[in-house]
């Protein structure tokens, strides 16, 4: 049966004309495409950028303040002396870089099994009420400022340290702020890894119980190594959380200046030594480039780490593709 | 140097790969994939005498293997399955088949107590193995999945190598005593499940590189690993192709002389080639399955006893 063509519709078109014409909307959707592909090419640009400024600042140290790398790299103290008279300036990076390395240390030996195991107990074993009510409290947690977990820290934990064990200046060490750092990367792993556990197919677990396998065994020799690539992603995060905290580590870690031998001595990491040198850097001081410095070392560090998690992310899912 | 080797065989295996991998069917397969393709609709009567001239039906109704009485699955506040009762006998393919929705996967999952897995699932009546009532509180469903394995309808190797795949039931369970006895174990599975001669020279390679119907011969190698007493199937045919399905109906055939197979399939013809017995499962509009009718595959096909299961196989419903 024949419609008779109402007047609501447009007329109809051959495709070469319509193709003449251009889609309504081409010329919009091709502002949109260059707006997204601005920003995309922002962050690329950003991250040259703070890599030009560091090193650009940084490398004045050496080049027009002519302090010597080698003493840079290799002196065991990082006194944050504002001068610019480079046979008293005595900052080597050594002392921060060992800082930084034992409180990454102290928080990542606490923060993974304790992020891992509630993201396992959460995603695999918990009611549902329960996974809710730890899901939300870590999340809650994770949007907690960090300069309040140094607060609580400091009056909760430090005078304990203090008493019990008397490690570093009144309590305050590397072992203090990492125990802190801790309880600020357990929630960013928790949620992380449960994402990565819940994303494992139903399927899997299906058939490793199917074969005989106990709750356990289903975790561990299936659901884990299925979820890999995300627990990898939540203990890489983990720890760039520990190498970049500023706050906690400034004010529980103790700021001793020189090299830590022992995590529970007292200790001032890259970025608290950054953020504490920096108020009284004048301009014309060896400080300021010295600090950049620091700033370019640290920058290079989380670069690397994240490239090399990328990397065996990578292998991993070559290896386990399906 | 080992490693260089590995790392040849798997850059070779990946060339190979780009091409999408397929089951090669032998001769006598092909001329029979012909066949059927070329029959187009061919109704399932005429396929269930074909089969039974290439096959005899088995099924010893003296040797029980599982014992259903009153059989019953709820959903929460939902009764999907209602008051089964059938024995299925050992050392035969039992098809359960019927509509979308009849809650024959919900009866097959019983067996094995996978919907213990499912919170708010419960099973009613009484499900025996071997004269063990296997919804006894003694009763371990850990213990139970050891001797009832099962296939599922996607194939899903683990994301480890070949050998890994076949050797996780029998490491978890302790099956294999030493290194040669857990290769032993390996090769016998997988030759049971008619792929070692397809695999042999790559077990280290990923479960995952194979075709879909290898994976599928490669989930199934996976259980008679443990050897279970009772093969559960779940439409272990509807992700594949012809050629693989007919290559796994096949391995069904054979499997059927050791083991006791009950299959899930919603594909008549598939039922009516593999199976020995058919029960035949329908939901009202409650969507509550009941069985309908249990019978030889034979019989049921071409003289149903019951109405319903002759509208079903003569495709006016379902």
């Amino acid at each position: 049966m024949a419609v008779a063509p109402t007047t609501d519709q447009a007329p109809r078109r051959s495709l070469a004309e319509s193709v003449r014409r251009r889609r309504t909307g081409a010329v919009w959707e091709g502002i949109v495409e260059a707006v997204i592909y601005a920003t995309g090419l922002l962050t690329i640009l950003l991250l040259i950028g703070i890599l030009l400024l560091l090193g650009q600042q940084g490398l004045r140290l050496f080049f027009e303040m002519d302090y010597p790398v080698g003493r840079f790299f290799t002196f065991g103290n990082a006194i944050t002396e504002n001068t610019s008279d480079p046979e008293k300036f005595r900052f080597g990076i050594m002392a921060p870089l060992i800082a930084t390395g034992w409180v990454t240390l102290v928080t990542l030996v606490i923060a993974v099994p304790l992020g891992l195991a509630t993201a396992v107990y959460i995603s695999e074993i918990a009611p549902p009420r329960v996974r809710l009510y730890i899901k939300s409290g870590a999340e809650l947690l994770a949007g907690v400022p960090t300069v309040l977990f140094g607060f609580v820290g400091l009056f909760l934990l430090v005078p304990i340290v203090r008493e019990t064990f008397g490690w570093g200046a009144g309590g305050m060490s590397g072992m203090t702020a990492g125990i802190v750092v801790a309880f600020i990367a357990v929630p960013l792993i928790i949620s992380i890894a449960d994402d990565a556990l819940q994303a494992v197919p139903v399927d899997f677990k299906e058939n490793a119980y199917a074969l005989g396998c106990n709750q356990l065994q289903a975790i561990w020799f299936v659901i884990m190594p299925a979820a890999i690539s995300g627990i990898t992603a939540a203990v890489m995060l983990g720890m760039a959380r520990a190498i970049g905290e500023t706050m906690t580590v400034l004010i529980l870690g103790g700021g001793n200046s020189s090299i830590p031998e022992l995590p529970t001595e007292s200790m001032r990491t890259m970025t608290a030594t950054i953020a504490s040198g920096f108020g009284n850097a004048s301009a014309y001081s060896l400080l300021r480039p010295a600090l950049f410095m620091t700033g370019a070392v640290l920058f290079l560090i989380t670069m690397f780490t994240t490239i090399i998690a990328d990397l065996v992310l990578d292998r991993q899912r070559k290896r386990f593709s399906r | 140097m080992t490693n260089d080797i590995r790392t040849e065989v798997r850059i070779d295996a990946g060339a190979e790969r780009e091409t999408p991998v397929t089951d090669t069917p032998t001769e006598e397969q092909l001329e029979r994939l012909e066949h059927r393709m070329a029959g187009g609709g061919v109704d399932v009567k005429s396929t269930v005498a074909a089969a039974a001239a290439g096959s005899p039906r088995r099924g010893d109704t003296n040797a029980i293997a599982l014992s259903l009485e009153d059989a019953g699955v709820w959903y929460g506040q939902h009764q999907a399955v209602q008051g089964v009762t059938f024995d299925i006998y050992q050392r035969a393919t039992t098809a359960l088949i019927g509509p979308s929705g009849c809650g024959k996967s919900t009866l097959l999952r019983c067996f094995n107590r996978m919907n213990d897995l499912i919170p708010g699932a419960r099973v009613t009546g009484k499900i025996t193995i071997d004269g063990v009532d296997i919804m006894g509180k003694d009763v371990d469903a850990v213990q139970l999945r050891r001797h009832v394995g099962m296939v599922f309808q996607k194939p899903n190797p683990f994301p480890m190598s070949i050998k890994e795949n076949i050797a996780f039931g029998p490491k978890r369970l302790g099956l294999a005593k030493s290194k040669s006895q857990m290769e032993e174990v390996i090769e016998r599975s997988l030759r049971d499940a008619a792929l070692w001669d397809e695999v042999k020279d790559k077990l280290d390679e990923p479960g995952t590189s194979l075709s879909g119907g290898q994976q599928q011969r490669l989930c199934i190698a996976r259980v008679l690993a443990v050897k279970p007493d009772i093969i559960l199937m779940d439409e272990p045919c509807s992700a594949l192709d012809p050629i693989a399905t007919l290559k796994i109906e096949d391995l069904m055939r054979t499997l059927a002389k050791d083991y006791t197979i009950v299959v899930v399939t919603h594909n008549m013809q598939q039922a009516a080639r593999v199976s020995d017995w058919t029960a035949f499962l329908l939901a009202g509009e409650e969507r509550t399955g009941r069985l309908i009718e249990y019978s030889p595959t034979e019989q049921l096909f071409t003289n149903p006893r019951d109405k319903r299961t002759e509208d079903y196989i003569t495709g006016r419903f379902g």
